[in-house]
């Protein structure tokens, strides 16, 4: 018996919930976003880090400007076929568990862009999207809202190996 | 610093410093770079030797969507190009329609304008001086500049009813009028805001770090300023003395008194002293706006669908980056469309002079340089 | 800010070979094949005195085929401004680069490269300024029709193939070892002076 055995069976049990609980909080509540800020919603995602909407008070104030150190991925403006390929890259470099939230209407589907001859329509078409805050830009308040919802994902992360996106790899 | 002192300290820190040359990659995805620009730097050491700027990746080509609009359904996305300051954007499109169809702007309007274009230009302003102090390093300015920035956005709001992107200036007016509510919460801010600014000089402008940043860094002399046709704050900072808003009047600015910030400094602290003039140059016109508001309708009869006579068009306005020019042609009598709308974008120009301007310089010197041109990269890449 | 008539007859002095010009509205046109002298005199004469080219760009004519070059050049002490026109022939997109005579024109005019073809022949990094190399079209140009009706049929079609042309790219890049991405050579780069929005 011991933690790695307790991991491998099929069943829940009582270690692993309450680890799975205990990881779950801590992940919640201090969210590293990476600050892929592309455009005008960027503006918006700077507003929300700053003095009036006070992201800090959700435990996301630590905006990193390395993918490597972050955990939740906000692409807050347009993409464009020239820059796709760079965001694929810098979502690929962020570890494990990684999350992503699309910002604006841009970023779902090309928004008030979606004519042009140069702008990808919607990131979901190179990398996965688990949040989307629509707007033309979100107000901070939204970006907020999107947030608790990432939070309320994270705080469903299973432990075990089998569930969908499994948090320990490996054993 | 003359042309020739700069080539002579250029030489020495070279000389001093000679090692291998390495390339240095900023972005496109990087916190300095204000956006998506990337940045490819060549770097003796230490000292910046050539930069070659890639643009586009934010390209969303405004100017092609914008010939199968129409003109009001143009404006929302020129509003997206500059989008710090995108009343301005609103106006040149208004102010090219009205050119082309002559509608009589009433007074009222142009007063309006000119607070909202003011007030856009103390909330760009802000934001610039804001992430300029966090590029150098001090991060607690931004939380200052938020706080008032926040004061103006709401003020913007009560007009507009959006925070970032405006979509207000019409061609004929404004879309609505002021209301008293908003009159007297600008006239509170008027009175807030010049200690507001006293507060940042106390904070940033004397410090002493600060000072041996920003001094004598990205010089750029008046003759090459000009060549480089610099626009806005950058060619004030080299000491021109041109300001759109007086030497090319519109709208209702001949109307107002005010002084173009002029500075002869030449470098960033230069920039940085007349953005700093700027805002309360801005304070001061919006009092005056608070006390003489005409009477009047705050829109002119406009249809729906505007129709433009056949013709050309170059108008140009003073931005908080410089000067925007729209240049517009249309291909018929009553045309519902641009034939071709082209912005002049004034980060474009602005920014294309960071090579000559950071040549010699130190590679985190070249972050103050960028941080002094206060590039939009909507506005660059359109 | 009509042109003074000393100015307006010195630049008819000064360009005998302009096509017109039209006092008037300030409003010069040149021939395809003008020489940047023109525009140094223009630049260096003290009446003149257009030292501030600010704006470049062009159209595209609606009548025949063809582009159209238009040069914004102003004098801030005397504060006036003459609008140069250049038109060119489908078969002929070429100009001198005003480049060594405006620093200004640089990019500007490698934007309208990048937008309509027109070809600047001295330009000192005559690239594309905004697409990337991959792309075959000049997006500003007429016969590249942008219709909403029809892309959104294609869509997905289009979408395709610039997803396929990224993705293969992007794989490319990824080979070479020694290849490290652009972002981690910039982060370890310059960690000091830009804490980001961190703190
Ligand atoms: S959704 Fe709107 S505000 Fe956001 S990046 Fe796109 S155009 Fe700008």
């Amino acid at each position: 018996m011991g933690l790695i055995d307790g991991l491998n069976t099929k069943d829940d049990n009582i270690l692993i919930t309450s680890l799975e609980a205990a990881l779950n909080w801590g992940r919640g509540n201090s969210v590293w976003p990476f600050t892929m800020g592309l455009a005008c919603c960027a503006i918006e995602m700077i507003c929300a880090g700053a003095s009036r909407y006070d992201i800090a008070r959700f435990g996301s104030e630590v905006f990193r400007p390395s993918p490597r150190q972050s955990d939740l991925m906000i692409v807050a403006g347009t993409v464009t076929y020239k820059m796709a390929m760079r965001v694929k890259k810098l979502y690929e470099q962020m570890p494990d568990p990684k999350y992503v939230m699309a910002m604006g209407s841009c970023a779902i589907s090309g928004g008030i862009h979606a004519d042009s001859y140069s702008v990808l329509r919607g990131i979901d078409k190179i990398i996965p999207v688990d949040v989307y805050v629509p707007g033309c830009p979100p107000r901070p308040d939204a970006l907020l809202d999107g947030l608790m919802l990432v939070q309320k994902k994270m705080k469903q992360e299973k432990l075990r190996k089998n569930s969908d996106r499994f948090i320990l790899a490996g054993k | 610093m003359s042309s020739i002192e700069k080539n002579s300290v250029l030489e020495r820190r070279i000389d001093s410093l000679l090692t291998d040359e390495i390339t240095i990659n900023f972005g496109p995805q990087h916190p300095s770079t204000h956006g998506v620009l990337r940045l490819e730097a060549k770097a003796s050491g230490e000292v910046i030797t050539a930069i070659t700027p890639h643009l586009g990746y934010l390209h969303r080509g405004v100017e092609k969507n914008l010939e199968s609009k129409e003109f009001l359904q143009g404006i929302p996305l020129l509003d997206r190009c500059d989008y710090l300051s995108s009343m301005f954007n609103s106006y040149i499109m208004a102010a090219c329609v009205e050119e082309l169809t002559e509608i009589e702007v009433p007074r009222r309007a142009e007063w309006i304008r000119v607070v909202a274009m003011e007030l856009n230009r103390i909330a760009s302003h802000l934001l610039w001086w804001g992430t300029f102090c966090l590029d150098l390093g001090a991060s607690s300015p931004l939380l200052y500049a938020f706080r008032d920035r926040e004061d103006v956005i709401d003020l913007l709001e009560l007009i507009s009813g959006a925070r970032l992107l405006y979509n207000y200036i019409r061609p004929g007016g404004v879309r609505g009028d002021v209301t008293p509510e908003f009159m007297k919460k600008l006239e509170g801010f008027t009175n807030r805001f010049p200690p507001y600014i006293d507060e940042y000089e106390e904070l940033v402008t004397g410090n002493a770090i600060f000072i041996e940043r920003v001094t004598n860094v990205g010089v750029i002399s008046k003759e090459r300023a000009v060549n480089w046709a610099l626009s806005g704050p950058m060619l004030r900072g080299s000491g021109v003395n041109w300001d759109l808003r007086i030497n090319e009047p519109y709208s209702a600015y001949p109307e107002f008194t005010f002084d173009a910030a002029v500075e002869e400094g030449c470098d960033v602290m230069a920039r940085y002293r007349v953005r700093m003039m700027e805002m309360r140059q801005s304070n001061r016109m919006l009092k005056q706006a608070v006390e003489g508001l005409p009477e009047g309708s705050h829109t002119a009869k406009v249809p729906t669908s505007v129709r433009c006579k056949k013709g050309m068009t170059y108008r140009r306005i003073e931005s908080p980056r410089g000067e925007l020019g729209g240049f517009m042609i249309t291909d018929q009598d009553k045309a519902k469309k641009p034939w071709r709308f082209h912005l002049r974008a004034p980060s474009f120009a602005n920014l294309a002079a960071i090579e000559e301007m950071s040549k010699g310089y130190m590679v985190a010197d070249m972050i103050a340089i960028l941080g002094s041109i206060d590039i939009v990269l909507g506005d660059v890449d359109r | 800010m009509s042109l003074s008539e000393e100015t307006a007859n010195r630049i008819r002095e000064l360009v005998p070979e302009a096509e017109s010009w039209d006092a008037e509205s300030a409003e010069l046109t040149l021939k395809g094949d003008f020489s940047t002298g023109i525009f140094a005199a223009l630049r260096d004469d003290p009446i003149t005195d257009l030292k501030y080219l600010r704006n470049l760009t062009a159209f595209e004519r609606m009548d025949e085929q063809g582009v159209t070059l238009v040069y914004h050049i102003a004098s801030l002490t005397h504060n006036h401004t003459v609008t140069v026109f250049v038109p060119l022939s489908e078969d002929a997109l070429v100009v001198q680069s005003l480049t060594p005579v405006f620093s200004a024109a640089n990019w500007q005019e490698r934007e309208v490269y990048d937008m309509f073809g027109v070809r600047f022949e001295g330009h000192p990094d005559h690239r594309r300024i905004l697409l990337e190399d991959t792309f075959d079209f000049y997006p500003l140009r007429k016969n590249f029709i942008l219709d909403p009706a029809v892309n959104l049929r294609n869509i997905k079609e289009r979408e395709d193939e610039m997803l396929k042309k990224i993705l293969a790219a992007s794989e490319e890049k990824a080979k070479p070892a020694a290849a490290s991405s652009e972002k981690s050579a910039s982060s370890s780069k310059s960690d000091d002076s830009k804490k980001g929005e961190a703190e």
